[in-house]
């Protein structure tokens, strides 16, 4: 290979890495800030969560506990670089979770708040947009996946 | 691939273990909450089906009041 050429790969391998940490701090974020309001007051996102009528009672209190749990966690990897394979299949998971769910809560015309990020917002019923920004988040998660076919960007 | 498995398997099991461990800190939170009723975003009560087919004005597919029949004098 000439040195050009290898400049040139030198070169786009930068701008490759440099892409994928901005990815990697963007998911994060909106990850943590998604994750903070509610491990700080769950009993207000337990109280969401029956109308999305897809989970039972019995389940209603430790999935308000445990899902902002994950996103701590899936955030922290993907900041960290540790179990960081892991946490971009966790932050793919979550993505696609919320984007299922709050799609059924549009097909079936219920007009809830998502509780996507507890009581930080204001309560508003969810919309076409809240699908559509999940849709754009789960893709971005998903760009971090298939980069992990190729070298390790930590 | 199984090393992606493992640390996603190892990042829920820690999830689980500690948003049980948050719940258990939360007296404010029961194991099992008591059974609610459903609220809508506009906080409207989801209204009560059975209730309101008792009250109020009889159900559509009430057995209608009979006709009466045409006597002597219509046939002719």
């Amino acid at each position: 290979m000439s040195q050009v050429q290898e400049d040139m790969a030198d070169r786009a391998s930068r701008w490759r890495r440099g892409g994928i940490w901005a990815l990697r701090l963007v998911v994060a974020g909106v990850l943590l800030a998604a994750a903070a309001p509610k491990l700080a007051d769950p009993a207000g996102f337990a109280a969401k969560l029956p109308n999305y009528r897809l989970f039972p009672d019995l389940l209603v209190n430790i999935v308000a506990t445990t899902a902002p749990m994950l996103e701590l966690l899936a955030a922290l990897a993907l900041l960290s670089g540790r179990l960081y394979r892991g946490g971009v299949w966790l932050a793919v998971l979550l993505m696609a979770t919320f984007t299922l769910l709050i799609g059924s809560a549009l097909a079936r015309g219920i007009d809830l708040d998502c509780g996507c990020f507890g009581n930080a917002v204001q309560a508003e019923p969810v919309g076409a947009l809240d699908l559509v920004r999940n849709v754009v988040l789960l893709g971005l998660t998903l760009v971090l996946a298939l980069d992990l076919g190729r070298e390790p960007a930590r | 691939m199984r090393r992606d498995v493992r640390e996603l398997l190892a990042l829920i099991a820690a999830g689980l273990v500690l948003g049980a461990l948050h719940l258990a800190l939360r007296p404010d939170l029961p194991w099992v909450p008591p059974p609610r009723e459903e609220e809508t975003m506009c906080g409207e009560v989801e209204p009560d089906l059975e209730a309101s087919a008792d009250d109020g004005a009889p159900a559509s597919f009430a057995p209608a009041a009979p006709m009466s029949s045409p006597g002597p004098e219509d046939v002719r």
